[in-house]
């Protein structure tokens, strides 16, 4: 039997049924014994039983929460289905459209492929099958008033390039001027830099218009595109 | 119901009949809001903490392994969901905390006197001050307390809700217990 008095955290196992057998039977001897030790037992099964009613403090039964509760439960379980069903769908999405335009531009790339024409502006009469390339210096503003001081007929206008058609006899001014090859002075004359065409001063060129007539069939047009910077 | 029926409940929801969890919160729900309660003090927080606490348990349902038992599984994500809780409202503190900051006084509904065994009656009156006491205690004494003496969580359920040790677990139980039994010796309970 244990002769002094048993410590509080003897006690408290001795309510919870956590003691071995042995130290219960000693500490139950004591308790037999001591008076004080007895008083504090009991004591502490009397608060254990206080604690224990307080498992009366529950939820309002008014409040109705399993109801709502489930409510919220079935709104989650549906946003989660969706969230999962698009989950497993974007991939798929995404890689249809990957493949989609790989298809496409494989389709555009290949020699076999027709790429879409861009929307023209009406035809002119008398297009030649005759047509030149011409990389422009300068951006779409300034080649377009290129090519009209050049009596030019623009007939097709996208971000990359120009489509024109030009009488035969200025095309090759509207090259120098898109390639930057002439500027312009004050009077309106053009000053060829390092170009020279028979017959004509080097260095002074009159206004593009006027510059020369290089063939008899000066109403023959050239269709010109430029690329532009 | 037991931990089995639980499982086949679970079962049944993971089957998709997500209607069958009703079974589960009308068995769970008020342990849940008691011990929200305890550490919210606050009859409408507890609620929605209460309601969180299951919105969570049933997203995490199929992570639940079937290792430990349905009400610790429950019960962990509970203590997890308040410890998280209270750290938010700490950081942004516009509502009151303990009871001397305003908490509100949620009444017992016990509609009348209980008799207990050895002649002890306890009033509400009684009970008042018995949660008043045990609210009042430090928090690692009082949750524990709330987990063993309200809920009557083994003590090897309550270190694994907790994540402490089972040694640790008996020391707090100890140390809790004899301070709220000094309190309440002091307010005349016993």
């Amino acid at each position: 039997m244990i002769r002094e008095h048993v410590r509080f955290g003897l006690l408290s196992d001795l309510h919870d049924g956590v003691m071995d057998a042995i130290s219960k039977e000693s500490v139950l001897d004591h308790l037999r014994e001591c008076v004080e030790c007895d008083r504090e037992y009991r004591e502490i099964g009397r608060m254990l039983r206080m604690l224990s009613g307080l498992r009366a403090l529950c939820i309002r039964s008014g409040d109705d929460f399993t109801r709502a509760t489930l409510s919220r439960i079935l709104i989650c379980e549906k946003k989660r289905k969706r969230q999962a069903y698009y989950k497993r769908m974007i991939p798929s999405a995404v890689a249809a459209m990957v493949i989609f335009l790989v298809g496409v531009d494989q389709f555009r790339n290949s020699p076999s492929g027709t790429k879409p024409e861009p929307v023209r502006m009406s035809s002119s009469l008398g297009s030649g099958d005759e047509s030149r390339e011409i990389a422009s210096s300068y951006d779409m503003r300034r080649t377009i008033s290129i090519l009209k001081r050049n009596r030019a007929r623009v007939t097709m206008v996208s971000g990359a390039c120009i489509e024109a058609e030009a009488p035969v006899r200025f095309v090759d001014d509207i090259q120098r001027e898109c390639e930057g090859s002439v500027s312009y002075g004050m009077q309106g004359f053009a000053t060829a830099v390092g170009y020279s065409d028979g017959g004509m001063q080097e260095g002074v060129a009159p206004f593009p218009g006027f510059i020369q007539q290089r063939s008899a069939d000066q109403f023959r047009t050239v269709r010109v595109r430029i690329k532009l910077r | 119901m037991s931990d089995k029926s639980d499982l086949e409940v679970i079962d049944r929801v993971l089957a998709g009949d997500i209607e069958a969890f009703s079974t589960i919160i009308e068995k769970y729900r008020d342990r849940v809001f008691r011990y929200a309660y305890s550490r919210v003090y606050n009859y409408d927080e507890a609620l929605d903490i209460t309601q969180e606490v299951f919105l969570m348990a049933m997203e995490a349902l199929r992570s639940f392994r079937r290792e430990a038992k349905f009400s610790t599984w429950l019960f962990s994500i509970m203590v997890n969901y308040c410890k998280n809780f209270r750290k938010k409202r700490d950081r942004f503190p516009s509502v009151a905390l303990s009871r001397s900051d305003g908490g509100d006084e949620f009444e017992i509904p016990i509609p009348d006197e209980r008799q207990r065994p050895e002649d002890d009656v306890i009033t509400v009156d009684t009970l008042r001050i018995v949660k008043e006491e045990l609210y009042d205690l430090p928090e690692d004494y009082k949750e524990i307390l709330v987990l063993r003496d309200i809920e009557g969580l083994s003590y090897g359920d309550i270190a694994r809700v907790l994540g402490i040790h089972l040694s640790n677990v008996k020391v707090r139980i100890h140390r809790g217990r004899e301070l709220l039994k000094k309190r309440l010796a002091e307010r005349g309970l016993l």
